[in-house]
């Protein structure tokens, strides 16, 4: 088969699929009723420029074609579900990078794997599964985005519930994404080897008490070694001169209040940590451990028109993250893992973080509903110490105005100021203003729009350092629904690294049925949220060409 | 940039030849194509039965109020509409809205409205203050595993909704939400209850 003519394929058979899709397909087999879920994602991407600085030689970056694919099958019997997602990546003039080892791979695998049932009080996966303890402090394994990261824990998740007790036990090796949507690279999985167990309390009505273990063991741990060189196959002799945590074991506990009067909700959270860690040195094996403490306490009040939000965070050493590949570390000289925790930020969800591992701080928001309305005025404040490095000090402040018809139109309006300083310069000084507009122009027709610009001040006080510089993301769409939509995008970023700083784009999205759809995008995107054809996903940077399908049935 | 850092680790596996990989290709789309055909075909056969038992999975979850919202109570009797959204999704916030009109219109009726956030730990903080002072009165639980997503909207989109008839099968599941269309999801709504076109 030629080298183009499998993924045209593969693309054709998407979307032939689609015009006979419907919502699910029930049938019987051997009197048993079963029913078939199907999701299939699509996406062809033609880069114009791959955007990859790895890759050494400009020519090398022109004309890459990939397509990923993603089948998520579920067959249901009356409680069992047996779940598959097939991954599919494959590329065509694909960047050769003379002299390094290309990560650009076409590969076929079942990403995800699971047959889960529920019996009376008990509930049993084995398999992938995904799980968070508490506020995700202790452990957090997630899909956050159909093509962004997703680590699950490929074993055995065993719970029991009832009205007042649930308790949880959980063991496996750690299974990531392995062609990443984001980067469209081959990664391979860290395959550490997770036990956790939980037990959740409701001693009295309203009230929650939760305590957790978590223990992983790394690359090198004896149990790792014994469990996933046996089970996940790969290597685990290569020595490393790299820092590495062969075990961190991970305890804590929450109190919760959710509905204290009506009027009060109150959760705290602690958890400590304990890493053991080996490296080889010229004077032999040295053995460190250290310790780590994470604090998190919300409270949320509503006083009639009134809502207040107050959150708390010490972080200190709270770094739990996946072992380093040899691979991936000796050969590419990368040194960044996954992590296995997703710690609360207190931020605004698209700002960009860089310490959550060391840091103390706190946000307040209040939100008041205008009597008789469904206005909504804000105001949010933030200060964090230690951030974004050690000793230096991050101001935030925000606040705006939501307007939420009856189904049909909303208006938000905000404007901030954030500020990162150091005792010698301003690290970064951002005005930010956001607007999202919905609205019904006409029978059949919605408009949606959006503009998010942010006026940048970088290492001010520091003359040779200093920038300034504008970015921003805008887009409108016009939808008339229920078939088509079509979007015009802008975004700009202007700092000293970007060759051109302005992004069209533009998108024309045709829906099959409700749930299923065409949409081709052409032009540049600098990536990040975005939400167009009334969907909301992370966008991955871009340049050129993509086709994206989905269709259930 | 989303909060949650996008840790990645670019390395290298064992290449593919191509013909490798058209091996493989085929065969795992002979192993799913098969079933698919075969339910394709035992549809026509099984999807007149008597359509009382549902094969939907069931799920346990704790409100945001704290009391425990279990599927299986529902299913088989009630409409249920669940509704997929996130603090983060400016579309869910026009749709919710219109979920509340349906399930303070409809809810004696007998439809069954679930809200599931699919905010993660780092934002699942602000999704009890966006019920509160919105007004919303629907149940809602934060699907903090993700596991309710895995089951019915693995592609963990939002909005995403799915609608569930007395038989217990689902009868629509809608991506997105477009304004305009908010009377139509209403009367399917009312189709499924029984209660006919809106006036």
């Amino acid at each position: 088969m030629g080298r183009v003519a499998a993924p045209a394929l593969l693309a054709l058979l998407g979307v032939a699929l689609a015009p006979a899709a419907r919502a699910v397909v029930p049938f019987e087999v051997g009197g048993v009723k079963l029913t078939l879920d199907v999701t299939e994602s699509l996406f062809a991407d033609f880069h114009t420029a791959l955007d990859d600085p790895q890759i050494l030689d400009e020519a090398d970056k022109s004309n890459v074609f990939d397509l990923r694919n993603r089948l998520n099958v579920r067959l249901r019997a009356d409680q069992l579900t047996l779940g598959v997602r097939l991954d599919i990546a494959y590329f065509a003039n694909p960047p050769a990078n003379p002299g390094q080892a290309s990560q650009y791979q076409n590969d076929v695998r079942p990403e995800e794997l699971f047959l889960t049932g529920r019996f009376g009080d008990f509930t049993v996966t084995v398999g992938d599964d995904y799980l968070t303890f508490g506020r995700g402090l202790a452990l957090s394994l997630r899909k956050l985005d159909e093509l962004g990261f997703a680590t699950a824990l490929r074993g055995l998740h065993v719970q029991w519930r009832t009205p007042r007790l649930r308790a949880r036990i959980t063991a496996g090796l750690t299974n990531t994404l392995n062609v990443d949507g984001v980067e469209e690279k081959l990664i391979p999985d860290p395959n550490d080897v997770i036990f956790g167990a939980q037990i959740e309390a409701k001693p009295v009505d309203g009230l929650k008490l939760a305590g957790h273990v978590v223990d992983i063991e790394r690359r090198h741990s004896g149990i790792r070694s014994a469990l996933a060189g046996a089970l996940g196959g790969d290597d685990d002799e290569r020595p490393m001169n790299n820092t590495r945590y062969l075990r961190t074991l991970v305890g804590g506990g929450s109190v919760e209040l959710p509905a204290l009067g009506d009027v009060l909700s109150v959760y705290a959270e602690v958890d400590a940590l304990r890493n053991d860690d080996t490296r080889e040195t010229v004077s032999g094996q040295k053995d460190t451990t250290t310790t780590g403490l994470a604090v998190y306490g919300q409270v949320q009040a509503f006083i009639d028109q009134l809502t207040l939000l107050a959150e708390v965070k010490h972080y200190d050493n709270w770094d739990v993250s996946s072992t380093l590949h040899p691979d991936t570390a000796q050969q590419q000289g990368i040194t960044q893992t996954f992590s296995y925790i997703v710690a609360p930020t207190l931020e605004r969800i698209d700002q960009r973080v860089v310490n959550n591992t060391d840091v103390t701080g706190g946000r307040l928001r209040a939100d008041y509903t205008v009597p008789g309305s469904t206005d909504i005025l804000f105001l949010s404040g933030a200060y964090f110490a230690d951030a974004p490095v050690k000793n230096d000090h991050t101001l935030h402040l925000y606040g705006g105005f939501e307007h939420t018809g009856t189904g049909t139109d909303r208006v938000l309006l905000q404007a901030g100021y954030r500020r990162e300083q150091s005792a010698e310069l301003t690290r970064l000084r951002m005005i930010h203003i956001d607007l999202d507009v919905f609205a019904v122009v006409a029978p059949g027709v919605d408009i949606q729009g959006h503009w998010s610009h942010e006026f940048r001040d970088k290492n001010v006080g520091a003359p040779a350092l200093q920038e300034t510089y504008l970015e921003g993301t805008s887009y409108v769409s016009l939808n008339l629904p229920p078939e088509w939509s079509f979007t015009a995008q802008l975004e700009y970023l202007t700092d000293a690294s970007t060759d051109n700083p302005i992004f069209p784009g533009a998108f024309v999205q045709y829906r099959f049925t409700r749930d299923s759809f065409v949409r081709l995008f052409a032009g540049r995107s600098k990536g990040g949220l975005k939400c167009s054809g009334g969907v909301c996903r992370v966008f991955p940077s871009f340049e050129g060409v993509r086709l994206e399908s989905t269709v259930r049935f | 940039m989303h909060s949650v850092a996008r840790h990645r680790s670019p390395a290298v596996e064992k290449p593919f030849t191509e013909e490798c990989l058209m091996k493989r290709v085929a065969a795992l789309f002979l192993f799913f194509a098969l079933p698919l055909w075969i339910g394709a075909c035992a549809s026509t056969g099984g999807a007149t039965g008597d359509g009382g038992a549902s094969t939907l999975p069931t799920f346990t979850a704790s409100t945001l109020e704290g009391t425990t919202f279990d599927l299986g109570d529902h299913l088989g009797k009630d409409v249920v509409m669940i509704s997929f959204w996130a603090t983060y999704c400016e579309p869910c916030k026009v749709e919710m809205p219109i979920v509340e009109q349906l399930h303070q219109k409809y809810a004696k009726d007998g439809l069954q409205v679930l809200s599931v956030s699919l905010d993660g730990a780092d934002t699942n903080s602000g999704v009890r203050p966006h019920i509160k002072k919105n007004g919303f009165t629907f149940d809602v639980v934060i699907d903090e595993d993700g596991t309710i997503a895995q089951a019915y909207n693995p592609a963990s989109v939002a909005p995403f909704t799915i609608i569930i008839g007395r038989n217990g099968k689902i009868a629509k599941q809608i991506e997105g939400f477009q304004s305009s269309q908010a009377g139509m999801l209403e009367n399917e709504v009312r189709a499924l209850l029984g209660l006919g076109i809106a006036p």
